[in-house]
């Protein structure tokens, strides 16, 4: 069973107890969803994905376009097992295919959500969008939970991912994450392109990729723009210049990547 | 489609639109009536083409887009 005491669903492993105190995130024991709504702009395999957004994070990058509401987990009204049902309901009734647990991070909320997934009487398919920066042993509890994994992959170096974002090891723990859900349930890679970084993070993760997840879905964002605290970082202070999405496409499907929209 | 579930505001309708300088456009949220709306808008027709070219040709010097009193001069 998840557990706030002694926490380790991050790789922080902060160990606090978060119904008395909070480590890393900021969270307690209550997860709290600051905006649901039907998305129509997602990958086609999921659309239109009810998307379920909780407040808090276990990272901090720099560029975060959620900003205030992913670092702030008080934000939001709270996740209850009412509340939820409701949503689902309001969900199908409007063609949602799935729910999508997005944030900031589920990961730091996965007791709570298990805890409401299980008490819901007809739960549609479920995505799990996530930095995938959890422990394993989140990836083990959420087995069998889950439909769809979506995974952002940031960073292909661990100096991008500590300066950008501070965290450690970065590469390290996503790729052991993404070979662990690929081989559990349907998955699809996300890489944000971030200007300047085409060489030390994008060719890194292509060639990890090819090398390991070639078959898995791979989604290319290339509508990159200053967020949150990016003006402190040179490169990635303006928007992606203009043909760099259709050259870092090219390169993908170089590659042999399945790339997709 | 107004979403009844409790206290948050409902923002399925709501889409962010970010146009850049260069004119490249960004849609973030997709929503079902910017969706329509794109449709719409046809960005692939033969009509809009034709005036992208039209404006290119202006960009790039065509004699053409100088007025009648200058071609009197």
């Amino acid at each position: 069973m998840a557990s706030y005491s002694n926490c380790a669903l991050c790789e922080h492993r902060c160990g606090v107890d978060r119904t008395a105190e909070v480590g890393f995130c900021k969270a307690g024991t209550r997860a709290n969803v600051y905006r649901h709504r039907i998305e129509y702009g997602e990958e086609l395999e999921l659309i239109p994905s009810h998307l379920f957004y909780l407040s808090g994070c276990d990272l901090r990058c720099g560029f975060c376009i959620a900003g205030i509401n992913a670092f702030d987990p008080s934000r939001g009204s709270e996740l209850t097992s009412p509340f939820f049902n409701q949503a689902v309901l309001w969900g199908k009734e409007h063609g949602a295919r799935n729910i999508q647990w997005v944030g900031g991070e589920p990961t730091i909320h996965l007791p709570v959500i298990l805890d409401v997934m299980s008490r819901c009487p007809d739960l549609p398919p479920v995505v799990w969008k996530s930095d995938f920066h959890g422990t394993p042993e989140v990836f083990d509890l959420l087995d069998g939970a889950v439909d769809w994994y979506v995974a952002d992959f940031k960073f292909g170096n661990d100096a991008c991912a500590r300066r950008l974002c501070g965290v450690e090891n970065y590469t390290r723990i996503i790729k052991r994450n993404l070979l662990i859900a690929s081989e559990r349930s349907r998955l699809i890679i996300r890489h944000l392109l971030l200007p300047g970084h085409a060489e030390c993070c994008y060719e890194p993760i292509l060639r990890w990729l090819r090398d390991n997840l070639p078959s898995v879905p791979f989604s290319l964002r290339d509508s990159y723009l200053p967020s949150w605290r990016s003006s402190r970082f040179a490169e990635i202070a303006g928007p992606l210049p203009a043909c760099d999405g259709k050259r870092a496409q090219d390169r993908a499907l170089e590659m042999g990547l399945k790339v997709i929209q | 489609m107004k979403n009844q579930t409790g206290p948050l505001e409902d923002e399925t309708t709501m889409t962010e639109i970010t146009i850049q300088p260069d004119g490249r456009v960004y849609v973030f949220g997709t929503s079902r009536q910017v969706l329509d709306i794109l449709v719409d808008l046809d960005p692939l027709s033969i009509k809009l083409k034709r005036l992208m070219s039209q404006v290119q040709n202006v960009e790039c010097g065509d004699p053409g887009a100088t007025s009648a009193a200058a071609r009197q001069a």
